[in-house]
């Protein structure tokens, strides 16, 4: 799960980041309104964490400027207001939840879980597929109802394939929710990581696409 | 005992209209009195001019009988001065003799009053005056000393003094209904110019009632030039009233934000490690909500009432259902709103979200499965019923509930200020936020907001 993180208070947004990634998040920040609008409209992310109070352009223009480039991505609006009349005028924008500030963490990181899992079109916080089952919420793996173990890395891949069961990802698209956007990736990794998951959840599971991706699957076709 | 002052009139018309009758019947009274003395001088004109040639017939037919006597040639009492007592008389007098007009049936002028008047001194002109006859009939006269038939004669021709005043009084019974007519005109004009004078004005004050009431932004520029610096100077004030609100929220926005980014950025700093008895955490929980007590205050006080704008109600609460049916997405509820469309309460929009917001999001915090909202007009007022089939609220806790900080469960996230600032807001718009459990289940929250007249 990638998420551009915008906040422009240095210590919070490392805080932010850093606790976030300790939870599998591939986390990219933006420290102000243009780099926000920059990255959200060219690149692609699950969900967004914004600062309303940012400086050059303020987050509602931010939001304004993503939902004019048709960017559905969900957004989790930080706010110092706590005014109703900001909190309507973030969701007005096209904001998807907020949180106020201070706030805490293991919140934080619930409600972004939640927003990506709703974006991806499913209402239950359980995702099952086969015997392999995923709480959204709590971002646990479960495989025949024991906890699966996973890596950084394997937790990402395997969430971004289980919110879109059935679906084929393009690798690519696979890469850029995986990885952060200075990293440098191998363009073997991914086919490493995957092999890896195979072998923990089963080789039919993950079916290879020649030339487009990857698709999780709950059985061979 | 005081006399009671004269009560001024309250409105700029009534002033107007009070003097300028008063001054348009003074200057009546004014014109009456000259026109009746113009009409008193030319009727004493022509008496005198009267006088004067009976003067002269009186002169010119003077003569000295034989025997001495002093006596008048021909008829000289043509009417009016052959009627005994009509006033209408004249004398001849010289060295002790007498010759008098019929009408004076034999009795005389005696001692006459001989006025002084240079004029008539030095041009040998008849000399004017006023007198008594002898039954006390007042006189006007002319007295001439001359020559006539080789002797000094003193003629006095008098003419009654009626015939001085009667023409006046007379024409005073056409002058007044006249003057009274015309008065009645000058009155009519007064209130036609008065009305359509201030018209301007009137419309001023229509407009500024549309501004109060929220129907317009400011003052279109009249058609009186007087009016336009007026209209110029309110305009720039409502603008810089506006603009100092914006400036005021916009303010609050950032100070909330400086003060909140920090405690935020300490919060996530401390944790069981950081901070094991957790004390820490409770100051910065201490400081977070006194920073969140004082500017909602703050922000009450920046509220936009008194300014009495329009706020169409359903777009507002629209907004706010979509808000919160995002923001409670997981807890499958139903919203229902039922909310005329061309309600319009005298409340700013962010006020109004301030209110609506805080006791909607209530309601959902607390609702089992739906929340209801209904507006609707009751009277001059505006009611917003907020019900939900949550668990309601114990009747003791039920005033408690409203006040600043106050939880009633702490299970439910929220910080207790939600309601007392929207309760604050409210109030500062003359609304009210009241309380009550429905009879089955869950609690009814009613926002009562002013209706925006017209």
């Amino acid at each position: 799960m990638r998420v551009l993180l915008v906040e422009d208070d240095a210590d919070l947004s490392h805080q932010i980041a850093a606790s976030l990634r300790s939870e599998n998040f591939v986390v990219d920040v933006a420290r102000n309104g243009e780099d926000a609008v920059h990255a959200g409209t060219t690149e692609l992310f699950d969900a967004a964490v914004l600062d309303l109070g940012l400086p050059k352009v303020d987050g509602v223009t931010v939001l304004k400027s993503w939902r004019d480039a048709a960017r559905t991505l969900p957004v989790l609006v930080l706010t110092a207001r706590d005014g109703w009349p900001d909190k309507v005028a973030a969701f007005k924008a096209g904001a998807d939840d907020y949180l106020t500030k201070p706030f805490r963490l293991e919140e934080l990181v619930l409600r972004l879980r939640a927003l990506v899992r709703r974006a991806a079109g499913h209402a239950a916080s359980i995702i099952a597929c086969g015997d392999l089952s995923f709480d959204a919420q709590l971002g646990t793996f479960e495989l025949a109802g024991l906890p699966l173990k996973l890596t950084a890395f394997e937790w990402r891949v395997l969430s971004c394939l289980m919110l879109r069961k059935e679906v084929i990802v393009d690798r690519r698209e696979l890469i850029e929710r995986v990885y952060e956007g200075d990293a440098d990736v191998d363009s073997n990794s991914i086919e490493v990581i995957i092999a890896r998951l195979r072998r923990k959840i089963g080789t039919d599971k993950i079916e290879t696409e020649r030339g487009r991706g990857y698709m999780l699957t709950a059985g061979a076709r | 005992m005081m006399m009671s002052p004269i009560r001024r009139p309250k409105t700029i018309a009534g002033r107007l209209i009070a003097f300028s009758i008063f001054y348009a019947s003074a200057a009546l009274v004014v014109a009456c009195a000259v026109l009746a003395l113009i009409v008193a001088n030319v009727v004493r004109d022509q008496v005198d001019q009267r006088l004067g040639v009976q003067l002269e017939a009186v002169r010119g037919s003077v003569k000295v009988n034989a025997d001495g006597a002093l006596a008048v040639d021909g008829n000289l009492d043509g009417p009016p001065f052959d009627r005994p007592g009509s006033g209408w008389y004249w004398q001849v007098t010289s060295a002790g003799q007498r010759v008098t007009s019929r009408s004076l049936a034999g009795a005389s002028l005696s001692n006459p009053p001989r006025p002084v008047d240079w004029r008539s001194l030095l041009t040998g002109t008849p000399r004017a005056g006023d007198a008594r006859d002898s039954r006390g009939q007042g006189l006007h006269f002319l007295i001439s000393q001359s020559l006539a038939a080789g002797k000094e004669v003193e003629i006095i021709a008098t003419a009654p003094g009626s015939a001085l005043i009667r023409p006046i009084l007379r024409s005073l019974l056409f002058l007044v209904p006249a003057m009274l007519v015309l008065g009645g005109l000058l009155v009519v004009g007064i209130l036609l110019q008065v009305r359509y004078g201030l018209s301007p004005l009137r419309q001023l004050a229509e407009k500024v009632a549309d501004v109060s009431s929220g129907q317009a932004r400011g003052l279109d520029q009249p058609q009186a030039e007087e009016l336009r610096p007026l209209v110029v100077q309110i305009n720039r004030l409502l603008e810089q009233n506006r603009a100092r609100l914006a400036e005021t929220r916009l303010q609050f926005a950032n100070m909330a934000h400086g003060l909140k980014t920090p405690v935020a950025s300490l919060y996530l700093g401390l944790n069981d490690n950081t901070d094991p008895t957790g004390e820490a955490r409770r100051q910065v929980d201490r400081i977070d909500r006194q920073i969140k007590h004082h500017l909602g205050r703050a922000r009450a006080g920046v509220s936009a009432a008194g300014l009495a704008p329009a706020t169409q109600l359903r777009p507002c609460v629209d907004d706010i259902v979509a808000m919160m049916q995002k923001l409670y997405a997981d807890r499958h509820l139903e919203i229902t709103s039922e909310v005329d469309s061309n309600l319009r309460v005298a409340c700013a929009p962010e006020d109004v979200d301030e209110i609506l917001g805080a006791v909607i999001d209530n309601a959902l915090k607390w609702a089992k499965s739906s929340v209801r909202i209904i507006g609707k007009a009751d009277g001059g007022e505006i009611a917003i019923v907020v019900q939900d089939d949550g668990p309601g609220i114990n009747a003791d806790d039920i005033t408690e509930v409203m006040n600043p900080g106050v939880r009633l469960d702490e299970s439910v996230p929220g910080d207790g200020f939600g309601l007392s600032i929207a309760r604050e807001v409210c109030e500062l718009y003359g609304g009210r936020v009241t309380l009550m459990n429905l009879s089955k289940r869950g609690l009814s929250a009613t926002v009562v907001l002013p209706k925006t007249p017209g």
